[in-house]
């Protein structure tokens, strides 16, 4: 039988943690989620030695085990509970060879919680570089653990690492510090009252109280104990940081040496320019441009190549089961197509990551923030609110979860409302077609105005997403306090290994987050749309033969398929609401388009070509679709498609919220039902409002 | 496979698609803390 | 008026000498903002807000209103 360690890997940000646990597991890993809660649980399994292996639970990262979020709050409730599954057998900590002092405090924290603990010393390859060298031994000693010295770039350290989870059993559990020194007389009193109790164990659990609200520990009974007040609490924190970093201080000062003229860096001199008052918002911009230039360049490829290939998969399927009738539809328009509407935007939304996750793992992303927290304060927002506001134009569900580490809650929720506005990838197809139907061919400096507007679009998106954080900043309760703290690491360069576990963990979540409910709405759709009530439904094919006897074959087919889905139930539902979109100049056929655009926006396109009865939007370029809409005629003569009318429509798409998907996870990441629908009235009145106005005013 | 027969296994399709979006939309999970990060300032600092 | 960090132009260094205030996070404390540690102002961004400072060999930015929080004394160049 094999044997299983559990061990929980801990650290600070930065200290290259994720790049240990990377090594260790390989792709052996998986991402879940802590039940009840937003936090990402990532696990994996390494292999030891023979019949050995360790489970590894990569804990989000921490300065302390005083929790100031959400994340790092489970690394104490881990800490905290023996009967936990998941409780360690050993904990290994990782820390930064330049950052050791401040590393060590958690490390001493977890050692007098009398956990098992490994010591990693991460980067050492950078020890040289800076001048810094170091005592193991005596270190070792001192700090009552073992070290690993370990290199993740240069693949060195872990094997050693292994053999010390491996041998967890001999590690020491003699706590650092005695922590009736933070404070004699109120910890003389502690002791008194819970005698049978472990007394750093108590004090954590107290503190913790205070930090977070009600936890209810029911081991202990605290009706008894006279408890402090909140900032005497917090004073006896404080306490107990000097006096850890007291004795950290002089570990180091014998274990560490630091030979201050060898040390090289170039933190200093890159900073000078990316943070510079004005070089460092130009070059920001321009590595934002070009991001957005090389994913809409490489992106173009393999979209193509998924569109085609879903539309071949899906005709085949027709064909190869003729006698299938209804149900090889459901599974050719409904689910080969509906999966095909999540798939194509992988390679957008791998690419939109990459570069994010290169300028993360670089460092350049905390000097983003620094630079954009005082303009997005005046909205609002956060400097951190940048990642999500940048992600958004990929796809608004990774941003909305990226918006985790903006520790104020009000910062994070305006953030988390109005991402949807910026111009997401599902938007693109809807935009193009209408452009390129009314928006005027001829050139304006040197760009085209399809260009133009494009590009106005997304500004659009923008700017309304953080117009409306000033608007919502100004209505909500005012939450005076700030508690933006934000690490600055070194440069380094990205390691490639890290960079792809992140873009495939993003486009996974993506995949299988929004793509569950893409396919449901799309099953549901596609039932309304080939039902429906009534004999003209029923009696489609002979109706539209006595009516058009001239037709025949595809022609024939087409006209028919226009017919039924004029008459079902999805039908009915755009002919009803018809009266309600008339004054923004759409008819009952783009009514249906609009309300198909709830599984996916770009569904628009497709549904659009069925009603102009142009057959599957598959098979044929975009050319006929277009040609066909361009000629459609209201009852009274005027055309459909009009200046006035286009850019109606793509005011609508810019500020309407379809996308059921994103409203979904606004619930699940603010746990309420309040957000989402604040957003999916708020955004569709302003979307209404806006289109009416320039409808009325253009026509 | 007879039209009737095909109808009553899109029909089922359909309604587990409903049941699937239902589930996501309506149903709550279970929390541990009375406080969702929804409303108020929940400490979350 | 007690000098605090939010004084600091760029490039000057002091000595802390309280950070007892209620209102600073937690989180700077442990990452070294205690008294009797340097502090160093490396960059300011436009307003002078965020700052950008070395706290104990420790790399972080602050907001202004955190920063004004913080007691030193002795400006050094």
């Amino acid at each position: 039988m094999s044997k299983q360690i559990n061990v929980a890997l801990i650290g600070n940000p930065n200290t290259g943690k994720t790049s240990v646990f990377n090594a260790l597991t390989g792709l052996n890993q998986k991402v879940g989620n802590y039940p009840g809660i937003t936090v990402d649980k990532k696990e994996g399994i390494c292999k030891l030695s023979r019949g050995v292996k360790a489970h590894i639970l990569d804990l989000p990262g921490t300065y302390s085990l005083n929790a100031s979020s959400l994340d790092e709050n489970v690394v104490i409730e881990l800490l905290l509970n023996k009967n936990d599954k998941d409780f360690p057998d050993v904990a290994v900590i990782v820390s930064d060879v330049e950052n050791l002092k401040r590393n060590l405090l958690l490390f001493t924290q977890i050692k007098d919680l009398k956990v098992p603990a490994i010591l990693v010393i991460n980067m050492a390859d950078r020890m040289s570089r800076k001048g810094i060298s170091l005592n193991i031994k005596l270190l070792e000693e001192q700090l009552k653990t073992k070290i690993a010295l370990v290199s993740t770039r240069k693949n060195e350290g872990i094997t050693d690492l292994k053999n010390l989870i491996e041998n967890y059993k001999t590690l020491s559990t003699e706590p650092c510090l005695d922590t009736s020194t933070i404070d004699s007389e109120y910890f003389s009193s502690l002791k008194h009252a819970f005698p049978n109790q472990d007394l750093y164990k108590l004090w954590v659990v107290i503190s913790q109280d205070a930090n977070f609200g009600k936890i209810d520990r029911n081991e202990l009974d605290f009706s008894k104990f006279k408890t402090k007040s909140k900032s005497e609490l917090k004073r006896l924190q404080q306490k107990e940081t000097i006096k850890r970093y007291q004795f950290i201080n002089s570990v180091l000062k014998e274990g560490q040496t630091i030979d201050v003229s060898k040390a090289k860096g170039f933190r200093a001199q890159f900073d000078r320019v990316l943070t510079h008052k004005v070089w460092g918002y130009v070059i920001f911009f321009v590595i934002l441009l070009t991001i957005f230039q090389a994913i809409y360049d490489w992106a173009t490829v393999p979209m193509d190549f998924i569109d085609s290939s879903f539309a071949s998969l899906a005709d085949w399927i027709k064909t190869a089961f003729p006698g299938g009738g209804k149900l090889t539809d459901l599974i050719a328009e409904g689910v080969v197509a509906g999966i095909g509407g999540v798939v194509i935007f992988i390679p957008q939304i791998a690419f939109l990551f990459l570069f994010i996750s290169i300028l993360e793992e670089s460092g350049y992303m905390s000097r983003v923030v620094f630079l954009m927290d005082r303009v997005m304060r005046r909205f609002g927002l956060s400097g951190k609110s940048v990642v999500p506001l940048i992600s958004g134009t990929a796809c608004a569900i990774p941003a909305i979860m990226a918006t985790r580490n903006i520790e104020n809650w009000k910062e994070r929720l305006i953030t988390i409302l109005v991402t949807p506005f910026t111009t997401c990838s599902a938007r693109l197809p809807v935009y193009l077609i209408i452009i390129a139907l009314v928006i005027p061919e001829g050139r304006f400096l040197g760009l085209s105005y399809q260009a133009l507007t494009l590009m106005l679009l997304y500004l659009i998106g923008f700017g309304m997403a953080v117009f409306s954080a000033y608007i919502l900043d100004k209505i909500l309760k005012t939450n005076r306090k700030t508690f933006f703290v934000i690490e600055m690491p070194n440069y380094k360069v990205p390691l490639l290994k890290n960079v792809a576990l992140t873009v495939i963990e993003k486009t996974k979540s993506f995949v299988f987050e929004a793509g569950k409910i893409i396919l449901a709405i799309s099953i549901v759709l596609w039932v309304l749309a080939s039902y429906g009530p009534g004999n003209d439904f029923k009696n489609a094919n002979t109706i539209v033969e006595q009516n058009f006897p001239e037709l025949k074959g595809e022609q024939l087919d087409n006209k028919i398929a226009a017919f039924k889905l004029e008459h079902s139930f999805i039908g009915i539902v755009g002919k009803t609401i018809e009266p309600a979109i008339r004054p923004l100049g759409y008819d009952w056929k783009i009514g249906i388009g609009i309300v198909t655009s709830f599984a996916a926006r770009e569904v628009f396109v497709g549904t659009l070509a069925t009603i102009y009865s142009v057959g599957s939007a598959l098979d044929d370029d975009d050319k006929t679709i277009k040609n066909r809409m361009a000629k459609e005629v209201h009852d009274n003569g005027d055309k459909v498609f009009t200046f006035a009318s286009g850019i109606s429509l793509l005011l609508f798409y810019a500020f309407a919220m379809q996308c059921m998907s994103t409203l979904a996870i606004v619930k699940r990441e603010t746990n309420s039902w309040k957000w989402p629908m604040i957003q999916l009235f708020g955004m569709s009145f302003i979307a209404y409002i806006v289109a009416l106005i320039a409808y009325q005013i253009l026509k | 496979m007879s039209e009737i027969v095909q109808n009553i296994i899109i029909g089922v399709i359909g309604l587990l698609a409903i049941a699937f979006l239902i589930k996501k939309f309506i149903w709550t999970p279970k929390k541990k803390k009375p406080n969702s990060c929804g409303k108020d300032d929940c400490g979350c600092h | 008026m007690p000098l605090t960090i939010a004084d600091l132009k760029k490039g000057e260094r002091a000595t802390i000498i309280d950070s007892s205030s209620e209102d600073i996070p937690l989180k700077l404390l442990e990452m070294g903002c205690l008294p009797g540690n340097d502090v160093e102002l490396l960059q300011v961004a436009p307003f002078h807000d965020p700052m950008y400072l070395n706290i104990n060999d420790s790399f972080v930015a602050i907001r202004k209103e955190t920063a004004a929080l913080i007691l030193i004394k002795e400006i050094n160049e």
